[in-house]
Formats: C-alpha cells, sequence, structure tokens
C-alpha cells in the first residue's frame, strides 16, 4: 500500500491519540490511588481525586477519538468502503458522543452532569458491542470492514471491547463518589476505608485490562501478524 | 521498594533482549511478527509513556504551585509528580538503544563497537535512572542525580557530535529524517537540562514546605521556577511530536 499524505497524517493522530490514552492515564491512575490513602488530610484526597478526573479528561477524550481516526486509517487503507455522508455521520456521532462523555466528567458533581455521564454509558456499551459485532459480521465477509483485513477486525472488535473494560472501570468505580461524600460528613471511619478501598481494588482489574487491551491493538497494528 | 528495583530491573533486561535479538531486522512483513516490528512497537510504548505522563506531571506541578491549597495537597502533589515523572525517565534512557536497533532496518548499519555501545546505553541508563528514583537518599542515589545534568549534556554531545560525522561522511544521506530525530532527541536532551535547572528553586522551596511550612517568599520562587521551566517543557513536547512526525512520514 502506497503510503499518501493523507494516510500519514491519520497515522500520526492516531499514534498521538494513543499518547493521550494509555500514557496521560498513568497520571490518572497514580492520582486516584493516592487518593485512597487514608493517612492523608480529606482536602489533600479530594484533591487527588479531583486531579485524577480532571487529567482523565485527556485519555476520554482520546478513546473517543480512536472511533473516527480509527475509520480514517480504514478507509485510507482501502479496508472499509464508506461514503462521504457516511463518514460524516461518524464523526457527527463522535462528537457528540465526545461531548457528552465530557460534559458527565466536567460537572461530575452536579446532578445533570450525572444524567449525563449515565446517557454516556449507555452509548460506550452501543459502540463497544456494535464495534464487536461490525468485527465478527466483517469476519464472515458480511462487511462493513474487508474480511481479507485480519488484524484490523482484530482491532475493531478488541476497541469493542476496550469500550465495555472502560464501562466496567465506570462502574466499578461508581461507588467512590458516594463513599468520598460519607467521608466528608462522618469522617474516616474503617467501614469507609474499607469501601474506598475496596472499590479502588474492584476498578483496578478493567482498569489494567484496558491498559493491556489497548496496548495489544497497538501491538496487533504494528505488526499486522493476525 | 525492593520489590519496584526487581520489576524494573526485569523490565530492562526483557527491553534489552529483545532490542538485542533485533540486530538481524527485516523490514519486510510476511503475516508473520518480525523483529524490527517488535522493535517499532517497543519504540512506540517509549513515545506513548514518556509524553503521556508527562503532561500528567506538568498539571500536577501546577496545583503544586498554587498556593490556595493546603501545604499539604502541595507536598502529596509533589511526591506524585517523582512517581509519574518515573515514566519518562525510564523512556528517554531506553529511546536511544531502541531507536538505533531501529535505525539498523533503514539501512543505517553500525560496526560492532558502535551497537554494542548503543545496545548497553539503555541498560546503564536506566539502572541510573532506577537508582536515582529508588535510592534516592543514599550516597549513590544522590551521586545520580547530582550528576544526571551533566549526563544529559554529555549524551546531547554525543548524540550531536555522532549525527555531525555521520552527515559529513553522508551515511545519513538516504535517511534525513534520521538525522532530524536524533537532533531533536538531543534538543530534548538539552532542553530536559534546562527543565532540572529551572525548577530547582521549585524543588528547594516544596523541601523547605514540609520542613517549615509555606512562605510568601517559597511560594514567589516556586511560581518562578515553574514559569521559568514551562518554555522547555513545552519544548519538549513539541520535540517529541516533531519527532514522532518525522518517525512516521519519513521525508526524505
Amino acid at each position: 500500500m502506497e503510503m499518501t499524505e493523507t494516510f500519514i497524517f491519520w497515522k500520526y493522530l492516531h499514534i498521538l491519540m494513543f499518547v493521550g490514552w494509555v500514557g496521560a492515564d498513568m497520571s490518572v491512575f497514580l492520582s486516584a490511588k493516592k487518593s485512597t490513602d487514608e493517612s492523608l488530610p480529606f482536602d489533600t484526597r479530594i484533591m487527588l481525586l479531583h486531579m485524577a478526573l480532571r487529567i482523565e479528561l485527556i485519555p476520554r477524550t482520546m478513546w473517543k477519538a480512536a472511533l473516527p481516526l480509527g475509520v480514517m486509517l480504514s478507509r485510507e487503507m482501502g479496508l472499509l468502503q464508506i461514503t462521504d455522508t457516511q463518514l460524516a455521520l461518524v464523526w457527527a456521532f463522535s462528537i457528540i458522543w465526545w461531548a457528552i462523555s465530557m460534559t458527565g466528567a466536567i460537572w461530575y458533581d452536579k446532578d445533570w452532569g450525572r444524567k449525563f455521564a449515565h446517557f454516556g454509558n449507555f452509548l460506550i456499551f452501543g459502540v463497544g458491542v456494535s464495534l464487536i459485532v461490525a468485527a465478527i459480521t466483517s469476519a464472515y465477509g458480511y462487511g462493513p470492514f474487508e474480511a481479507s483485513g485480519t488484524w484490523l477486525l482484530w482491532k475493531v472488535g478488541l476497541y469493542g471491547l476496550i469500550n465495555l473494560t472502560c464501562l466496567a472501570i465506570v462502574v466499578a468505580y461508581d461507588p467512590m463518589g458516594p463513599a468520598f461524600g460519607r467521608l466528608a460528613v462522618e469522617g474516616s471511619t474503617p467501614e469507609i476505608e474499607g469501601l474506598i478501598k475496596r472499590t479502588f481494588n474492584i476498578a483496578v482489574l478493567p482498569i489494567w485490562s484496558t491498559y493491556f487491551l489497548v496496548v495489544s491493538v497497538a501491538f496487533i497494528a504494528t505488526t499486522k501478524f493476525l | 521498594m525492593r520489590k519496584s528495583i526487581i520489576v524494573s530491573a526485569l523490565l530492562g533486561l526483557v527491553l534489552w533482549v529483545t532490542g538485542a535479538q533485533a540486530l538481524t531486522l527485516s523490514v519486510q512483513g510476511d503475516g508473520n511478527i518480525t523483529d524490527y516490528e517488535v522493535v517499532l512497537v517497543l519504540h512506540q510504548l517509549l513515545f506513548v509513556f514518556w509524553l503521556g505522563p508527562d503532561l500528567g506531571r506538568y498539571l500536577w506541578s501546577t496545583r503544586v504551585a498554587d498556593p490556595q491549597l493546603s501545604p499539604t495537597t502541595r507536598i502529596t502533589g509533589g511526591e506524585l509528580i517523582k512517581r509519574i515523572e518515573l515514566f519518562p525517565k525510564v523512556c528517554i534512557s531506553l529511546m536511544l538503544t531502541i531507536g538505533g536497533i531501529l535505525t539498523e532496518a533503514v539501512g543505517i548499519t553500525h560496526p560492532w563497537w558502535q551497537m554494542a555501545g548503543i545496545v548497553l546505553l539503555g541498560p546503564v541508563w536506566l539502572t541510573m535512572v532506577v537508582l536515582g528514583h529508588f535510592r534516592a537518599n543514599t550516597n549513590l542515589g544522590r551521586l545520580v542525580n547530582d550528576t544526571d545534568v551533566w549526563f544529559r549534556l554529555f549524551m546531547a554531545g554525543a548524540v550531536l557530535a555522532s549525527v555531525s560525522y555521520s552527515w559529513s561522511i553522508g551515511r545519513l544521506d538516504n535517511t534525513p529524517w534520521v538525522t532530524g530525530k536524533l537532533v531533536l532527541f538531543a534538543a530534548i536532551l538539552l532542553f530536559g537540562m534546562m527543565v532540572q535547572i529551572r525548577l530547582r528553586p521549585f524543588d528547594a522551596a516544596l523541601a523547605s514546605m514540609a520542613a517549615s511550612g509555606p512562605t510568601e517568599a517559597s511560594d514567589v520562587s516556586m511560581s518562578r521556577s515553574l514559569a521559568g521551566a514551562r518554555p522547555y517543557i513545552f519544548g519538549i513536547w513539541f520535540a517529541l511530536a516533531a519527532a514522532a512526525w518525522l518517525g512516521v512520514a519519513q521525508p526524505t
């Protein structure tokens, strides 16, 4: 395949997306982990959690950007036949999806912000399942992707799965907000600290699964061994 | 702490062995995983875990310099910065080794002694980084950290000298983008050196805050120090992004 300038441009953005996703998420993970340290005063722990959520806006953006960027690259490689209108719809959906997700994340302390986040979760589930289904149907020759690009089908399917692991992080981390709310009112108690630690430890599983899957996707994309 | 050192050492060993294996490289993909591709993935991962965490480190540094936050929060933020910055430090230490091995695949051959130096540089530099981080309070750790600025200066000089020589004998004629990447790497080393120098008052103010609480003078010192380092921090990001562009586009 000839490397056109357009292809190089989208590939470059795709790699930068990877940087902002997993790379930036290291700071999120470490900040969130530190917020569970019960030896720290409450205001420090809240700031740690707040910073984790603020820095997380970068990986959150990149995770959403992976969809249109991936579509652009697939199209450039001739592995996805898609009209300009369909492409515009993919971009429109991605931007709306991102906006809903960001609204929910930025205003996480407001009721309406939580409603956005809740709706965003349904979208994540929908995207995840749809992409897994698209990868499977494409593998059987029903499209939308070319069946010959098996490595791409793996990428698409795994990106779908990543959406589900990201959703699992959101669900697993959900009790953290109320737990910190109780911490503010009741102070540090063994029960609340236990809840905070347990919540974090449960969330670690989908977090590491997500890291592993994203790195695996990058490995597949670079080696194209599948 | 000991566990972290063992994990870091094992990671370095795996990267080193993988890199050493890639001495016989092929750019051709045949449906299998080639050594070249494995090293390329490692190269990308180094970029990802260098620039990505650096964004978080910078955002945290602005919080640490914020006098409106409690001293404990700022000190904790400072501790977190030290943890986060281990990622970029590890990545920079391995980048020349991985990059050097990759250049073999694009036709830039090295004599055996040069290749041995390239392959050994990564583990040696990584060991220095690990010692400086996990043994910061020992004499050896202090020595490593105190000489880091000079080491970066030496490495930047070595890279520039090597590039200049290779350029003068026409060795890089077919791969000007590699030349560009190496020059950018040297610039990053120098920018990183400047960041360290400019952030010395920041670190001193943080240490003073931890010992005796914040003062107006220490707050001002922190803000000024961070402001002085900012252009170099942004310079590193720009240079990294530019180097990535050269790696992807490979303009001739």
